[in-house]
């Protein structure tokens, strides 16, 4: 025992002495300097985020035998497991990118379904009490985020398994808006822009729309979600960027007053505020899946909407089209060659036509199908296919189809549309699910 | 306070992670260079540990384990810059921690090279085991969460350092005493 304390103290002291209170000149300048060069990973690139944290280290501590018996260990598991789990969807696809397509999350008639690629075989996951809606699958394909009216006349932003089951709150008290939802790519954490109703000040009536809209960032995991980026701070459309460390979104000032909405970005905390374009009108971006790059909307020469590219340092803007219609709703194709858009042919927002660029040589192409209401069109994940929605609204001026339907747009070779007539279909989002 | 700069940090606030990086290299950089004995290589293996923090920062679930976490990846780190030392034919020499020891007694002196002596031909495995028990003063379960290894591995390593090092001084008393021998003869 005696022995065991006087090496403890020999070692002590003889650290104590050896060690050193200053560090070294530029050391912590230098590896800044790094730091600021260097991207943060997703999570789920990381080790630690699919394993203990200890069980990291494990294989390099225990020598090259032993290493190799938990190499072919793993490999034996993975092989278990495709036996045991093969072609049911477990596997995780990964964030962006191509991925296999699975199911339908579909809004029809309030409520939300889960469908087969084609609308078929419908399953209700949720029905609340109010009307439900904007369900979006995260990247991964395991959640679905959804809004749901309460009965205060408010809306509440919800998350639920694939599955339907274990249905949380993430956000309450939205006041009614159209509302946009982003997945990080790590499915941890959604944007989405909205006007929370214990904020709303400005008196009945007199609200402008999307002037007291503000950005609110939720921890999935957790179930938290704050709004961001301080009490003068208004914005919609927030879209997260591929690496997960930028937000950008359509921002715009208080009441009638500022500057025109213009596109900018920042971080997911609120802070590295910065214009990515003074155009006016700029907001709807959409990354590309590489995240050099973002398609945006602002305002033409005659106040129409049309579509534009800018780097992700605000340089080369790029106008893509020149219409005097409106453009809308710019989304990239998983491999990040094409953008699909909408050209809104009448004022109703229920007439557009599905328009394909190929962001390569620029040529736009307008694929063969029936006019699409202005919602935004959703790819497959293998990019094989888009969707648009149909909506039937035969006393409408603008209406041009009889019925509700979901439009399927051939992406590759340009044939025509097929159209499934679903009653009261209003959007959905397509599953993602490992290759 | 901490978690707060690292839940920002972890969404991109490089700032935020600056003054993470700022409260920390003093010990990162005091632990490297008691575990690797060589001042360049323990500034590698601090700005490496940095950077990789950095970088993974946001597959760190629990923000209140960040302190335990960058050790772990400082360690790994350290381990790193080892191998790159044991593959240099160059010796390196010990540099800037001559000045870190304070005005001390002979017989101290001499007792602390001997120490150096042997704590210098230990792995890099079992000086790392030394330095988080010893001088960081963590218990056998968190020092097992820093190095990556069970508690039990811990322990042996810890008696396995001890025992070369007892070895080493004993080989140095002997040696002493068979010098001062023939002296006298």
């Amino acid at each position: 025992m005696t022995a065991q304390i006087d090496a403890d103290r020999t070692m002590l002291d003889y650290f104590v002495a050896r060690s050193t209170s200053t560090r070294p000149d530029g050391l912590l300048e230098a590896a800044l300097t790094v730091v600021g060069q260097t991207r943060q990973r997703p999570a789920w690139r990381t080790l630690d985020w699919w394993l203990p944290s200890a069980w990291a280290d494990l294989g390099a501590w225990y020598g090259r035998r032993v290493a190799i018996v938990a190499v072919v260990g793993l490999l034996i598991a993975v092989l278990l497991s495709l036996v045991v789990l093969g072609g049911s969807g477990h596997r995780l696809p990964p964030p962006f990118g191509l991925a296999k397509p699975g199911a339908l999350a579909m809004d029809i008639g309030g409520d939300i379904f889960l469908a087969d690629a084609n609308g078929g075989n419908r399953t209700k996951l949720f029905a609340g009490p109010h009307w439900d809606g904007h369900a979006m699958f995260s990247p991964d394909g395991t959640k679905i985020v959804f809004e749901s009216g309460q009965d205060d006349n408010s809306t509440a932003l919800m998350v639920m398994r694939a599955d339907g089951t274990g249905t949380t709150t993430l956000i309450s008290r939205m006041a009614e808006d159209d509302t946009v939802i982003s997945w990080s790519s790590d499915s941890r954490w959604i944007a989405t822009a909205a006007r929370p109703m214990d904020e709303v000040s400005v008196p009945s009536g007199s609200h402008v729309p999307g002037v007291d809209v503000r950005i609110i960032v939720g921890d999935v995991g957790r179930g938290t979600a704050s709004i961001v980026g301080g009490s003068e701070l208004f914005g919609h459309d927030p879209r997260w960027s591929p690496d997960g460390t930028m937000l950008a979104f359509g921002r715009n000032y208080r009441c009638c007053s500022g500057p025109p909405d213009s596109l900018w970005l920042m971080r997911p905390d609120g802070t590295g505020l910065r214009q990515l374009s003074s155009l006016p009108g700029g907001g709807v971006p959409a990354w590309s899946p590489d995240g050099r790059r973002i398609a945006f909307l602002a305002e033409g020469i005659d106040r129409d909407s049309d579509l534009y590219l800018v780097d992700v340092d605000g340089n080369d803007v790029q106008k893509i089209t020149d219409t005097p219609l409106d453009e809308s709703f710019p989304v990239w194709s998983p491999d990040g060659t094409k953008i699909a858009f909408l050209t809104n042919q009448n004022p109703y927002g229920i007439k557009a036509e599905m328009e394909i660029l190929d962001v390569s040589d620029g040529r736009v192409t307008t694929l063969q199908g029936p006019f699409v209401t202005a919602n935004p069109p959703v790819w497959s994940p293998d990019g094989s296919h888009i969707l648009g929605y149909v909506w039937g609204t035969p006393d409408d001026p603008g209406s041009v189809q009889s019925q509700d339907a979901l439009a399927i747009f051939d992406a590759t070779n340009g044939s025509e549309a097929v159209d499934i007539p679903i009653a009261g279909l209003y959007d959905s989002s397509w599953q993602r699910l490992a290759p | 306070m901490q978690r707060d700069l690292v839940e920002r940090a972890q969404r991109g606030d490089r700032e935020a992670f600056g003054a993470l990086a700022e409260q920390s290299i003093g010990h990162l950089y005091d632990v490297a260079q008691l575990m690797l004995h060589d001042s360049d290589l323990a500034k590698d293996a601090v700005q490496e540990a940095l950077i990789l923090t950095w970088r993974d920062l946001r597959a760190l679930r629990d923000p209140d384990r960040f302190t335990a976490w960058m050790r772990r990846i400082l360690v790994r780190c350290v381990y790193r810059a080892a191998t790159q030392e044991r593959r240099q034919t160059a010796v390196r020499s010990l540099d800037g921690m001559a000045d870190a020891v304070l005005p001390d007694s002979s017989r101290e002196l001499e007792d602390r090279d001997q120490v150096d002596r042997g704590f210098r031909r230990l792995k890099p495995e079992l000086r790392a085991a030394l330095v988080v028990h010893h001088y960081l003063g963590l218990t056998y379960d968190e020092a097992a969460e820093v190095l990556g290894v069970p508690a039990g591995t811990v322990k042996s390593r810890l008696n396995r350092a001890t025992a070369a090092m007892r070895a080493e001084l004993d080989a140095e008393a002997r040696s002493r005493d068979r010098m001062a021998t023939e002296t006298i003869r």
